[in-house]
This record gives C-alpha cells, sequence and structure tokens, in this order.
C-alpha cells in the first residue's frame, strides 16, 4: 500500500513539478541497485544495516530508514555513484523497515523491506570431502577438492545444485595431494607433498597417468599408469603448482632440514610435453609456497617460517626467514626480482604468506598462516603498501585465525577464517572490510553462529566460479571446504546481494 | 562342552533365582554354574555375564567375547594386539571401569583400558554392568562397568593349548588350577604373537598392507588362596602382562616406526571373614597395588613433533567392606575406598591423586521375593596434586528396583547419577603445541535411568531394556585453532537406546544367542551422531554340539560408525562378518578350527575409520581335564 502510495506520490509530483524532467528524463529516478536491510545470522538482538547499492537512490538524496518494529529512525544520504551508506541497526531479523527516499522534497522512493540474511546464502554440508583437504580448485563446471589425507581428488559438478561428485582421482598411498593445476581439458598436475612427487592424471578419464619422481623414489606408485624418473632432488615438499608455457612451475617448500640445499625453497621447472625436468629455480626465500601469474611474469610466494616454542606451545615468526616474493621470468626461468617483506617486531606473527592474489590493477594480495590479517603489495612497483607492519586487520594480528587462502572477484576479494567459521570480504578499492552489503564475514560454520562453540568446523579454503553469477551460470558461485568437518559448502552472492 | 546359553540366562535371571535352592527350572536346565553373587552385588542391575568355558578352545580375544554383550561396543583401532577399548551404552572409552577381580585397570592417564592386554585364558568370566555405576565403583564409570572375574582356585582343572593362525599369530598357553590341603592355586601363562600385517581396503579402493602391526606378549597370573574353612579366606594375586607393538597410526596414515611397550603388574590381597563378629556380618578387605609402565616412540608422527615418552602410574589402596544381613530381608553394605594414583613422567610434572569413597547401600527384598529395591549412595573427594592442589568432590545414588510377579517374568529399572574426573591425559597433556592439557576441566557428570523386562524359560530367555542417559559437560579432545588441540568440555550429549538379548535352547544339541543394540547418541552443541559409535549393532551365535564335534557360527553386524562429532561426519562403511569353526573332543584332547571374517570383507572399518583385518584362519589343539 505504501508503495503504492508514493508511486502516486511521485506522479503526482510531476504534474506539478518541472523537475522530475530534469533528473529523470520524465519518468523520474529509475533505481537500478537494490536496497537491502542484511544481517549475517538470524535471531533477536543483532546488526542489522539497511543500504543503498550503487544506482539504488538518486545522488544528494535524503533516505529516511524507520524499523517498522520499533520505530527507530536514521537517516542517509545518496552518494555519487546513486547508492547509500548503510545505517545499523539492532533488532530482529522478523523486522520489516521503511525505506523514504526523498529527493529535494520529493519523494522519489518509499518501500517497506525486510532482512535479507547472508547465512542464507551459504550452504554447508553439501558434500563429504577426504581427509585433510587442501585445497579446491575451479576449472569450468568442475570443482577439483585435493583431499591430502585421502591421496585423492573429488570432483564435483557445479552445474548440479547441490554439487554431485563426478568422480575420483586417485594418487598413490602416502603421497598427500596438495593442489592441482590444469594443462588443458583433459590434464591436470598435482604435487605430493609427502609422496615427493607430481602426479600427471586425466581428469577426463580420472586416472593418474603418470607419475613423475626423483631417482630412488621407494613410496607407493601405484595407481598411477607410468612413473617418469628425474635425476637429482627435484622435490622436496612440493607445496603448489601453476602451468604456464608449456612448463609446469612447482614450489617446494624445503623444509626439510637434511633436505640439500637446506633453507630456501625452490621451484622445479617440468616440460609438460614430456614431463622431464626443465631446471630447477633457487627462491630467494624460504618456505616458498602460493604462485601466481601476472602481466606474464611468475610471482612465487616464499612464506617465511615460524619458530616453535615447546614451553610456552606457541608460535613466532623465525626472524631468519622473512617473506618475500620472488618475479620470475616464464621463459627463462630465473628471478628477475624480489619484493622482500621485512618481519615487524610489533607483530611477531604476522608471517607465513599464503594465496596470493592479484587486482586487475596489479595489487597483490596475501593471506596469513597464523592470525587473521592480509599484507597487500604493488606488483607492479615491487612497493609493500601493507607490510608485517601495517598489515590489513581482518579479524586481529594476535589470535590464531588464519586467512590463508584469497581469492578476489573485480573489486572484491574474499577469505576464509579458520577458527571463527567465517569468509570475510574486502572491498580492494579502498581496502575497507565488509563493504555493504557484505555487512558482516559470511557465516560458514559452527562457530559463525556460537563464537563459543567449541567444535567447529575450520572453513579452510575457498575458490570462486569463474563466469558472471546469475548470467554465465546459475546457483552458488563461491566454493569452500571445512577442514576439521570436511564437507563441501557455497556461497551465492546472488541472493539478495549482488 | 559347556552350554552357551549360561552365559545369558545366569544374567537374565532375577535375583530370587541366586537366592533360591534347587528346584528353580531355570537352573536345573542350564544354570550349573551360576554365579553365587550378582555382578557387584548389585542384582537391580542390567547386566551380562560372560562365561570363558563356552568359548573354551577357541582364538578369541577379550575384546571379541565382550562384544557380544548387548549395550557394549568394543572399539578396534587395528587388529591383531592393537588398541581395543569398550564403550557401554554410548560412552567413551573413559567413561567405562574395568576391573580385575575388583581390581582397577582404568590408568590415571586416561584412554581407557586396552582390552587388547587382558589374555582370556585365566579369566572365569566377564561381568558386564551395564548403566552407570559411580555409585558403586566411583569415578568414571558413566557407562558402566566390567568386572573380569579370574578362575576359581578350589577348582582344579589342566589345560595347554596352542594356537596358529593367519598372519603368522602364534599363542600358547598353560593353565592349573590345584588344590593342595588348605590352599588352592591357580597359575596361567599365555604367550601370543602375530606379523599382523594384514590387507585392507583404502578408501580409494586400493588393497593396502597393514604396516608395523606385528606384536608379542606375554602374560603370567598367579593366584593362592588359603582357606582353613573356619570363615576366614586369604586370596593373594598376581598379574603381570608385558607387550611390545608396532602401532601402525591413524586408519591409513601409516607409521613405520612407531612403537610401544606396555608392562602391567597387578597385585591383590583379599582377605574375607564370613560371619563376622556375628553370624550378620561379613567383612572382606581388598588391598591392591598396580604398576603401569608404557614406553612410547614415533620419530615421524603424522602429527606434531616426535614422541619418545615413558610413563609409569602407580595405583594402591585398600577398600573395605562390611555387609551386614539386617532383619526384614535387609542387607546392608558400608565401603570405604582409599586409592593413591600417581603419574610419573617429568612431561606431566608427575601428578598425584588420592581419592576416599564412602559408600553405603541397602538390599531390601520385600513381599517373599516380589519386590526388591536397592538404594546405593557414594561420597568421593579427591585431592589431585601438580602444581597446585586442587580438591574436588562428587557425589553419586543409585535407585534399583526389581519387580517379580511370575517366576519367569521379572521387571527392573534404575535410576541414578555419575560422574567421571578428568584424568591426568586431558588435565596435565605436555604442551606440545599441537596438543595439549586443560587443567581448567570440569568432572563430566551423567543421570541415567533403564527400564526392561525378563522372560526367562528352561528352553529360551529374552531381556528388552531401554536406557536413557544425559551426560553433562562432556570431554573432548577438541580443535581450539588451527593448530591446537585441547581437551574441552564441550557440553551435554543425550543418549538413548535399546538392548535386546534373546539365548534359545530348543534342543540339547543346538543353542543359540541373539544381541541386539540401538543407540540414539547426540551432542547438544552440534546436534551431530556421537562419533565413534554405531546407531544399531547385531550379534548372533550359534552353536551345534554333538558328542565329539561342535559347530559354531557368528554373525556380527556394526552399523555406519561416524568418524567425527560433526552433522553429516563421515561415516564408516556398515559391516557384517561372518565367524565359524568346528571344535573336536576326544578324551581331554581338542581341537578347533576357525575361520574369522569368513567373506573376506575387506571394507571392515572401526572406532575413527581404522581398518580391520579380512579373512583368517585358526587352527587350536590342546588338552583339557
Amino acid at each position: 500500500m505504501k508503495t503504492l502510495l508514493s508511486i502516486l506520490l511521485v506522479v503526482a509530483g510531476c504534474f506539478s513539478l518541472a523537475a522530475c524532467e530534469e533528473s529523470g528524463g520524465g519518468g523520474g529516478f529509475v533505481p537500478t541497485g537494490d536496497i537491502l536491510a542484511v544481517s549475517a545470522i538470524p535471531g533477536s538482538n543483532v546488526t542489522i544495516e539497511v543500504g543503498g547499492l550503487a544506482g539504488s537512490v538518486p545522488p544528494g538524496s535524503t533516505i529516511e530508514v524507520t524499523n517498522l518494529d520499533t520505530g527507530e529512525t536514521k537517516t542517509s544520504s545518496g552518494q555519487g555513484d546513486e547508492s547509500f551508506p548503510p545505517v545499523t541497526f539492532t533488532g530482529d531479523t522478523d523486522d520489516e523497515f521503511n525505506v523514504l527516499v526523498t529527493d529535494g522534497g520529493t519523494i522519489v522512493d518509499d518501500i517497506v523491506i525486510g532482512v535479507t540474511l547472508l547465512s542464507d546464502s551459504v550452504q554447508q554440508n553439501l558434500h563429504s570431502i577426504g581427509q585433510f583437504p587442501t585445497a579446491i580448485r575451479i576449472r569450468g563446471n568442475r570443482a577439483y577438492v585435493v583431499n591430502g589425507g585421502s591421496n585423492n581428488i573429488q570432483i564435483f559438478d557445479l552445474n548440479q545444485n547441490p554439487p554431485s561428485q563426478a568422480g575420483t582421482i586417485v594418487v598413490p598411498p602416502g603421497s598427500n595431494p596438495f593442489d592441482i593445476a590444469f594443462l588443458d581439458n583433459t590434464r591436470a598436475y598435482v604435487p605430493n607433498y609427502a609422496g615427493q612427487s607430481v602426479a600427471v592424471v586425466n581428469v577426463q578419464t580420472r586416472v593418474c597417468e603418470v607419475l613423475i619422481v626423483e631417482a630412488g623414489h621407494s613410496g607407493d606408485t601405484q595407481p598411477c599408469l607410468a612413473v617418469q624418473v628425474i635425476a637429482g632432488n627435484p622435490f622436496e615438499e612440493p607445496a603448489s603448482i601453476t602451468i604456464a608455457e608449456g612448463k609446469a612451475f612447482v614450489s617446494n617448500n624445503n623444509f626439510d632440514p637434511t633436505f640439500n640445499p637446506a633453507g630456501n625453497g625452490f621451484i622445479t621447472v617440468l616440460n609438460t610435453a614430456n614431463n622431464l625436468l626443465v631446471t630447477i629455480i633457487e627462491a630467494s626465500g624460504a618456505n616458498t609456497g602460493s604462485m601466481l601469474l601476472f602481466e606474464g611474469g611468475l610471482y612465487a610466494v616464499n612464506g617465511g617460517a615460524t619458530i616453535f616454542d615447546p614451553g610456552t606451545g606457541t608460535f613466532t615468526c623465525n626472524t631468519n626467514f622473512p617473506p618475500s616474493i620472488d618475479l620470475i621470468n616464464i621463459q627463462t626461468n630465473t628471478v628477475i626480482d624480489t619484493i622482500d617483506i621485512p618481519l615487524s617486531p610489533q607483530n611477531p606473527l604476522i608471517c607465513l604468506l599464503n594465496s596470493l592474489a592479484a587486482t586487475s590493477d596489479g595489487f597483490g594480495y596475501m593471506g596469513l598462516g597464523l592470525v587473521g590479517s592480509l599484507l597487500k603489495v604493488d606488483l607492479i612497483s615491487g612497493d609493500v603498501i601493507n607490510g608485517t607492519g601495517n598489515p590489513i586487520v581482518i579479524t586481529d594480528t594476535t589470535g590464531l585465525n588464519n586467512t590463508s587462502p584469497v581469492a578476489i572477484r573485480d573489486n572484491l576479494l574474499f577469505t576464509t577464517l579458520f577458527n571463527s567459521d567465517q569468509i570475510a570480504v574486502l572491498d580492494t578499492n579502498n581496502d575497507e572490510l565488509n563493504p555493504f552489503p557484505y555487512m558482516a564475514p559470511f557465516p560458514a560454520g559452527i562457530r559463525a553462529f556460537d563464537p563459543d562453540a567449541n567444535l567447529f568446523d575450520g572453513v579452510q579454503t575457498l575458490a570462486i566460479r569463474p563466469g558472471i553469477p546469475g548470467v554465465d551460470f546459475q546457483g552458488p558461485d563461491i566454493f569452500f571446504i571445512t577442514g576439521l568437518s570436511t564437507q563441501l559448502g557455497s556461497v551465492d552472492t546472488t541472493l539478495g546481494l549482488e | 562342552m559347556k552350554k552357551l546359553l549360561i552365559l545369558l540366562l545366569t544374567l537374565l535371571l532375577p535375583l530370587h533365582a541366586f537366592g533360591q535352592e534347587d528346584g528353580d527350572t531355570l537352573e536345573t536346565v542350564v544354570v550349573e554354574d551360576a554365579p553365587e553373587k550378582p555382578p557387584l552385588d548389585y542384582p537391580s542391575a542390567f547386566s551380562t555375564v560372560l562365561e570363558l568355558d563356552n568359548f573354551m578352545g577357541e582364538y578369541n580375544t577379550a575384546s571379541e567375547i565382550l562384544s557380544f554383550s548387548p549395550g557394549v561396543v568394543v572399539r578396534d583401532y587395528g587388529g591383531f594386539g592393537q588398541l581395543k577399548t569398550i564403550s557401554i551404552r554410548g560412552s567413551s572409552n573413559d567413561q567405562v571401569v574395568i576391573l580385575l577381580d575388583g581390581v582397577r585397570l582404568n590408568s590415571p592417564v586416561g584412554g581407557g583400558v586396552d582390552l587388547s592386554t587382558i589374555p582370556v585364558h585365566y579369566v572365569e568370566r566377564y561381568e558386564v554392568l551395564r548403566g552407570g555405576a559411580s555409585a558403586l565403583v566411583g569415578s568414571d564409570a558413566i557407562g558402566g562397568v566390567v568386572n573380569i572375574v579370574t578362575k576359581d582356585t578350589t577348582k582344579p582343572f589342566t589345560f595347554a593349548s596352542a594356537t596358529y593362525g593367519s598372519y603368522e599369530t602364534f599363542s600358547i598357553n598353560a593353565s592349573r588350577a590345584q588344590k593342595v590341603g588348605d590352599f588352592s592355586y591357580l597359575v596361567s601363562f599365555t604367550h601370543s604373537q602375530s606379523k599382523g600385517n594384514f590387507n585392507f581396503k583404502s578408501v580409494n579402493n586400493l588393497t593396502l598392507t597393514r604396516i608395523n602391526n606385528e606384536f608379542h606378549s606375554e602374560s603370567l597370573l598367579g593366584k593362592v588362596t588359603y582357606d582353613p574353612g573356619n570363615g576366614w579366606k586369604v586370596s593373594l594375586l598376581n598379574e603381570f602382562f608385558y607387550d611390545d607393538r608396532g602401532v601402525p597410526g591413524l586408519g591409513e596414515f601409516q607409521q613405520p616406526d612407531a612403537n610401544q611397550k606396555d608392562l602391567r603388574n597387578l597385585t591383590s590381597i583379599n582377605i574375607s571373614k564370613e560371619k563376622f563378629i556375628n553370624k550378620d556380618f561379613d567383612l572382606d578387605i581388598l588391598l591392591f597395588n598396580r604398576f603401569d609402565d608404557l614406553k612410547f616412540k614415533n620419530q615421524e608422527p603424522t602429527f606434531g613433533l616426535p614422541i619418545d615418552t615413558h610413563s609409569k602410574t602407580y595405583s594402591f589402596g585398600i577398600n573395605p567392606t562390611l555387609r551386614w544381613f539386617a532383619p526384614y530381608n535387609q542387607v546392608f553394605t558400608f565401603a570405604v575406598d582409599a586409592r593413591e594414583d600417581m603419574l610419573i613422567n617429568e612431561d606431566y610434572d608427575n601428578p598425584k591423586r588420592f581419592t576416599l569413597g564412602l559408600f553405603a547401600g541397602d538390599e531390601i527384598n520385600l513381599f517373599d521375593g516380589l519386590l526388591l529395591i536397592n538404594p546405593v549412595v557414594r561420597y568421593d573427594v579427591w585431592n589431585t596434586r601438580h602444581e597446585t592442589t586442587d580438591t574436588d568432590s562428587g557425589v553419586s545414588a543409585r535407585l534399583g528396583v526389581i519387580v517379580t510377579p511370575f517366576d519367569f517374568l521379572s521387571f527392573k529399572a534404575n535410576a541414578g547419577r555419575s560422574y567421571r574426573a578428568p584424568s591426568f591425559g586431558e588435565l596435565f597433556y605436555p604442551n606440545e603445541g599441537f596438543i595439549r592439557g586443560n587443567p581448567n576441566l570440569k568432572p563430566e557428570t551423567s543421570y541415567d535411568f533403564d527400564v526392561g523386562l525378563l522372560l526367562s524359560h528352561p528352553k529360551a530367555a529374552l531381556e528388552v531394556t531401554y536406557f536413557r542417559s544425559h551426560v553433562k559437560d562432556l570431554i573432548l579432545f577438541v580443535f581450539i585453532s588451527a593448530v591446537t588441540i585441547e581437551p574441552r568440555n564441550v557440553g551435554d550429549v543425550n543418549e538413548q537406546g535399546i538392548e535386546a538379548s534373546l539365548a534359545l535352547k530348543p534342543f540339547d544339541f543346538f543353542e543359540l544367542f541373539a544381541g541386539y543394540t540401538f543407540l540414539d547418541g547426540e551432542i547438544d552443541e552440534t546436534g551431530a551422531q556421537l562419533p565413534g559409535r554405531p546407531r544399531n549393532k547385531f550379534d548372533l551365535r550359534a552353536v551345534l554340539d554333538f558328542d565329539y564335534v561342535s559347530l559354531f557360527w557368528e554373525t556380527n553386524y556394526v552399523d555406519r560408525i561416524p568418524v567425527s562429532a560433526f552433522p553429516s561426519s563421515k561415516t564408516t562403511p556398515a559391516r557384517t562378518v561372518y565367524n565359524t569353526g568346528a571344535k573336536a573332543e576326544w578324551k581331554k584332547l581338542f581341537f578347533t578350527f576357525e575361520i574369522k571374517n569368513l567373506f573376506n570383507n575387506l571394507d571392515v572399518r572401526d572406532a575413527l575409520d581404522f581398518p580391520l583385518p579380512g579373512r583368517t584362519y585358526y587352527a587350536t589343539s590342546g588338552v583339557n581335564f
């Protein structure tokens, strides 16, 4: 009824005021963005934000938001991009809100909205996954979950909702697969962390075709169909893999102090045409892990190391191994530049860099293995924007709520929070956390709903489905895995959020 | 050959059956060796007695025999000689007390009792008391109690056997009991060993070999009883056990070098006097000392730092009990239970605990056996010394009722409160980064209730029980962060279920036992089914017994078992395993051939997804007279 009334008022106003022609071309302001009331989880006495997405209100307009259940009213104003900043209420997620938009004294919109729940966009426990999952990667309409403990890779068909398991690729017992990278639509490469090997798997037939091992390899090789032996010591805790220019770049943590050379990590370069060794690139830092192809260069993260004090049971950053990022020329297979990231005495847990992801304008973001913060570097200039002394804080800098994986789509960065069972969102345009309508991290596990819960799922890592949600595909666009409850979950950001 | 039916019927009998003289139909038919007393002198409890004679000549372990009891689930962590623990009515390993002739085998470090360290040859029977029993035995008995009763020294016998089987499994035993004047003795020695490296099917459907699964163990039990016939009786028992075993690790995370050595020596002296002071009093004094030595080494664990630990635990104490046969068909029992537990391990800072328990109970028999009321109450106070000294206490109580309207039908009901004090392992596990103890734990407490009926007939017996319990402040080791596991009081657990058992002996040559357990257990915090417990379990054993030959068949079904405390947890596959065998007896000699897991089911996984062996064969021969 109120909506009808507002339409009548706008129409009536257009007859009496010439201003309508200027702002709306005769039809008034036509919103293209949503006005939303958002809460993270259902309940009473929860935080509810009411705001407008770009295109929802005229610039300079006044927005009056009233909680119809409590009568509380708050005001916001239209921004240049036709959004309006959210106003915050404490209320019940059953509450309704009246949003009255006036522009120059004219009522442009007068609507009543209910609360959109972030939790409604999350689906947990979609499918059981294997033990000690380490990665989830998406290619096309398939998600590949790498199960380190189960020595397999589960394949899920994302065209099904919920995703159905389309098959499993098995690597030899004891391999501890850590990652997967795709050569093409048929073949993928899997580094085996404990097996000190790389498996070449056929994702169509779901068979391990070749196991690439060092000479003298004594572990199991079944069920791989063939074994490719490489002389020397090509692998030592191979953790991540990237394929480019017909080569597979395998990063090696090299945590084994007896390995020669000990200390820094290294990158093993394999020829994907014959699976032979091309070369080994010595990294400039320890614990070489995540890699990112950007603008034709390969950025390899040397995560640094930690020290464990058995007396106190605590971890601290190892100052002997500060993190860094090596830029590798993938044609010459050489390190051509290094971005050093000095440790900060003020933040002794800011280290153990993980999962580098970049925005289109060249800013790289990295999750951390111990605490809920991010680091940011300018990949083009090599400048450290947010280093260990001034990290982007997601939860804190001292707890153990690691943000290991980061994934970026457009201007939004998504990262998992292991201990609190959440998925946080960062606006990379301004590095602000929880840009509206992401008014809080997505609740993705037990502790997100009950922070005092003793048991938690351990939301571990995520992947974003390529394409435009709602256009290129229907259904969830983000998929995550949990490390403790070992489940596949999803987020559908199109459910009233975008 | 003894009758299988004994094992069930003796338990299904209501109280009056134990008290009656000749003439009871059940006794005359099958209950030839019925125990003199109900388990733990608590007749109203639902309990099972498993007589070892019924399995004589077969190659069995304590865990295999105990798993026949309704309400009992044995968790097998890897087959031959590996850790095996017991759960009763959905309890954890730590929530079951196991006694050897009344002496606790539970280590103060926690983790429950490893059934693989209890040989079967010196055992007369296992008494399984189902339901909370802290009022009877103190801390830990939230799920129930298993009392292992050793063979009677006054019943002379000689037994010797040798078994050889799959995976180079080899076991020999020699036992003898003899009476010499006022003295009688029992000596039993057992040696067992196995390579144990069985094949199993991996989660990826590959056939793998379980490695580092070998073991050998030695056991020696000696028992001497002096009975001059004047009411006094003194019994001295010493039990020694040692094993050396590989520990293959969690499920498929096989560890080639992990090794464990266990040593246990238990000594007890039992002094009893019938008609103490006057004819209405019996006195029983139990003094005991138990020493456990555990060495564990794992240079490359799947998680955390290398482990090289050596723990010694001492438990010693005294347990005097005075029983008064009071007027009006009452039996009062008063007892004191004083025990000191010590852990000698520098990593734990050598914690110690003194526990004092005071017990009072009554057994009121009314209306000529129609109604029996069984109230008991116990107060325990324990003082734990570590870096600081903490004192805590708990009151446990239990009320049981038996109504026997007809000789063939009786009803039982019990309700009570039990508790479990946190173990040294839970409180003081050394901080190794990945795992640590939590000194701030509260005791677990439980309230439980059960009701059921018992039908008995000379050729059949049926028991059906409903049970329900609520456990508060359950202690679980949980991840508190990505890198640390710590025990926490994770909240409450609700459990309910049904136990049913049926024993049939329609003909002299045929007998059958079937047991079924349904368990519905849920963790409040997650709503998930309790991990490590199947919802359904079914056991069947049938025996065809002819003059010289007997044949037996066993079917064991175990439902899917959740491996974690989360909703939608992964589960082990449901499994059905069939065992069969034949036994030939001629004069004093016997020969047995058995096949376990007859159809070579390689999908058998137990506990937290530990694989178990496929088909195995055993041949046993020996003498028994």
